[in-house]
């Protein structure tokens, strides 16, 4: 795609936009509450393409893929959207208002995706629409389907609204393509913090820049959590949080600190943990990892052993091949984590050594699966909130965020918007 | 040193000194065999390792068996046979992105050095006759101002034992004389005398940008040869193998089929050259010495990758008698004929969602 054709594209979202813009905000929410729902259907033609083309591309399991979309978007209901609006934005109201407070988006918004996971991507397409800002999707490399899925799904909702999503399929390395996309007024860009820092490096000072980076989670089981049988409930719904999206996504989490004065009690949740993962590896099958991957998951296994062989009392539980992993560490040291359903358990003495073992991850930091802590879990659950954790809900939860959930510590609409305060006193001057 | 180290040193020591060069896989097994035996009885890491793996002189029946250590373990342990006492050399990694960094601990240089030079003789330079001299210029320190960088030893080792009087040099105080390197060129230019320049790929672009800088081409002449080593990681600016070669023939006059990549590591007493010199109408596939051997490792089923196929490194060399026998490194490559090919490292693996490994996050604690 060329640089011109970028440009061509975005100039025709711009009249879309305005002819977008002479309508009202209750019609366009309306279409896009009515997608919502219709993503949120099992048997609609949305999800039963998403659920036959994703696989293909990612090698993700079907059947987790079905599963992974419905916990997602379970909550994310008509009303949940409508009390989104009306949580960050102030309501439709403020959104048709020509004076007083009003919200308005920008002519265009340019979308750059990074991973395969649909719900993010669904909902960062309907976001900028909300605020009648037409939006420029450039599709991330592992997954073309979902965002030309969604797009399809608004243009049947409501072809006007449809004229207003612009899918654009150029590989990253198209640099003048990249350059015409961000010419856009407001840019969203997930990657890695070094695809951000290349893509800020690129941006005007006028322009919003909406940056998405890269983020772990993580899980806290205090005492409570790790004795029978909530051991065995913990480990399994923690291992659904590991398998679901293959533990690609920032909710996805890469280590558990168990919390127990039984001394037995990280040992025996790793080896629960690892019966689980072994029993979802036969329901939904990891998908097919590189070679350097697989060559990252045998080389922590051998360095785990070799912290063994040193006279630790480090563990190393896994599959025969490279599918599954959970090391059981006798310390808290954060370690490389190759992913793609690798997990670390570290015991910790207390509720501070928890949290000064993750001080380090503090930027990075996403969400947290907390339990078993007691009273304790409210005090806990705001200290790391105040790390930088966006997220602290039960294990078995972490992948099925909230509509309102604040992302990488910021709203889902508000880092879109422009908000703006119209005095009556000015109207009349 | 114990009897039985001795014995296995001196028939290594035998190996290396047969002018054969020769693969021989039944003095391979059984010396590979009893290596084995003897770091799993003297280093008590390796044998912990080892038999945490089920996997003991008893049970290793072939050398294919033996527990790989991964080579980041030569950052956080001391493999080695033989009590601290008696280090006598310590070798470390460049340490580019890691604040740790690989150290090999040596109790006796002679074997070391036993196993480079006919390997760097029989690659870089078949056809210089025994005894015989040639030019070899080093981009790289002086051994005596880097005595910790393997890679400053052995050209010290390949300077003395094959070098003519001109040799040397050409990085002091950690920095490449550029001025000086050309002079030294130009004269062997102007004598007619063919150059063998080594050094690490990082010199060579820094080399080639002085000389674009300066819009000089010099060509150096036939029969010059090349060796380049290493990647580019944690350096200012990487450049493709191919493009390398290409600005090294056109900067350098020498053509692309005398130019060698030698694969090698600090924790390994051996190293691996692409075999063009030896022979230039065959694919261009790395070979190394008799006495050590590479497998390409499929992840998955932990066995020897399919012919072609891709995998990871292992190394087994029977040079690390003081060491580890078998390394598992981070480099991915697929068997081309009866040699191998290095496919480098994959920097992001496989980047699907919207998590990063941990080691990334933490500013690249892991290399």
């Amino acid at each position: 795609m060329t640089q011109s054709a970028v440009t061509e594209r975005l100039l025709q979202l711009e009249e879309a936009g305005k002819r977008l813009r002479e309508r009202s905000v209750r019609e366009v929410v309306a279409a896009l509450a009515a997608t919502l729902d219709a993503w949120r259907d099992p048997t609609s033609a949305w999800r039963r393409s998403l659920e036959a083309e994703l696989p293909k591309e990612t090698g993700f399991a079907p059947d987790m893929v079905r599963t992974g979309m419905s916990l997602a978007l379970e909550s994310w209901t008509s009303d949940a959207f409508l009390d989104l609006i009306d949580d960050e934005l102030g309501g439709i109201e403020a959104l048709e208002a020509i004076e007083g407070p009003t919200v308005s988006g920008y002519p265009t918004t340019a979308l750059l995706l990074a991973g395969a996971i649909p719900s993010p991507t669904l909902l960062q397409i309907l976001a900028p629409l909300v605020l009648r800002s037409p939006v420029a999707v450039k599709t991330a490399s592992h997954d073309s389907v979902t965002a030309d899925l969604v797009a399809r799904s608004i243009e049947n909702q409501d072809p006007q609204l449809g004229e207003c999503v612009e899918v654009l399929g150029f590989p990253g390395s198209n640099a003048n393509a990249i350059n015409a996309l961000l010419e856009a007024p407001c840019i969203v860009a997930n990657g890695s913090d070094a695809t951000i820092e290349a893509v800020a490096k690129r941006i005007f000072p006028g322009q919003r820049f909406i940056p998405y980076g890269h983020k772990v989670s993580v899980g806290a089981l205090g005492p409570h959590a790790v004795t029978s049988p909530e051991c065995q409930e913990s480990a399994e719904a923690l291992a659904q949080d590991v398998v679901l999206w293959d533990q690609l996504g920032c909710l996805s989490p890469v280590a558990v600190f168990v919390s127990s004065v039984d001394k037995r009690a990280p040992e025996r949740f790793a080896e629960e943990l690892a019966s689980a993962l072994a029993a979802l590896e036969v329901r939904w099958p990891r998908c097919r990892v590189d070679v350097a991957t697989g060559e990252s998951i045998v080389r922590e296994r051998s360095m785990a052993e070799m912290r063994r062989a040193q006279g630790g009392s480090v563990r190393v539980l896994a599959d025969s091949g490279t599918r599954w992993t959970v090391v059981l560490e006798d310390d808290t040291e954060l370690r490389a984590q190759p992913r793609h359903r690798f997990v670390r358990v570290h015991p910790v003495a207390s509720e501070s050594v928890l949290l000064d073992s993750l001080a380090p991850l503090s930027p990075h930091l996403s969400a947290v699966a907390l339990a078993g802590f007691g009273p304790k879990s409210h005090e806990i659950a705001r200290a790391l909130a105040d790390l930088g954790a966006s997220r602290i809900c039960r294990p078995g939860s972490l992948q099925a965020p909230p509509l309102r959930w604040r992302r990488d510590n910021r709203g889902v609409l508000t880092p879109l918007a422009r908000f703006s305060e119209h005095s009556r006193e000015s109207g009349e001057s | 040193m114990s009897e039985a180290r001795n014995e296995l040193d001196r028939a290594m020591l035998e190996w290396m000194a047969d002018a054969a060069f020769k693969p021989d896989a039944a003095r391979f097994e059984r010396l590979a065999l009893d290596l084995f035996a003897f770091q799993f009885e003297h280093c008590d890491i390796y044998r912990a390792f080892c038999e945490g793996r089920g996997r003991t002189p008893v049970s290793v029946k072939n050398w294919r068996d033996i527990p790989a250590v991964p080579t980041d373990a030569f950052k956080e342990y001391a493999l080695r046979t033989f009590p601290e006492s008696r280090v006598r050399h310590v070798f470390r990694t460049s340490g580019t992105t890691s604040s740790q960094r690989g150290t090999l601990y040596l109790d006796r240089l002679d074997l070391y050095e036993a196993s480079l030079l006919p390997t760097f003789r029989h690659y870089m330079l078949p056809d210089l006759p025994e005894g015989g001299r040639t030019l070899i210029r080093a981009l790289a320190s002086d051994p005596a101002e880097a005595s910790d960088s393997s890679l400053s030893h052995m050209f010290g080792v390949v300077v003395q034992a094959c070098g003519s009087g001109a040799s040397g040099f050409d990085v002091a105080n950690g920095t490449l004389d550029t001025e000086s390197c050309v002079h030294q060129l130009r004269r062997a230019i102007q004598r007619g005398t063919p150059v063998t320049l080594c050094g690490p790929a990082f010199a060579f672009v820094h080399l080639l940008d002085s000389l674009e800088h300066a819009d000089e081409r010099i060509a150096l002449p036939e029969r010059s040869r090349i060796m380049e080593t290493g990647g580019f990681k944690g350096r200012s600016r990487a450049v493709e193998r191919r493009e390398l070669y290409a600005a090294i023939s056109e900067y350098l006059g020498v053509p692309e089929e005398r130019i060698v990549n030698q694969y090698g590591m600090t924790e390994l007493g051996s190293q691996f050259y692409d075999g063009v010199l030896r022979a230039p109408d065959a694919p261009r596939r790395k070979e190394g010495p008799p006495w050590a051997r590479v497998r390409v490792i499929d992840p998955e089923t932990a066995s020897d990758a399919a012919p072609g196929e891709i995998g990871f490194l292992v190394v087994v060399d029977l040079a690390n008698t003081g060491s580890s026998i078998a390394i598992q490194t981070a480099d991915l490559g697929r068997r081309v004929g009866d040699g191998f090919e290095v496919l480098g490292r994959s920097e992001t693996a496989d980047l699907r969602g919207c998590s990063i490994a941990i080691d990334s996050l933490l500013g690249g604690k892991n290399p």
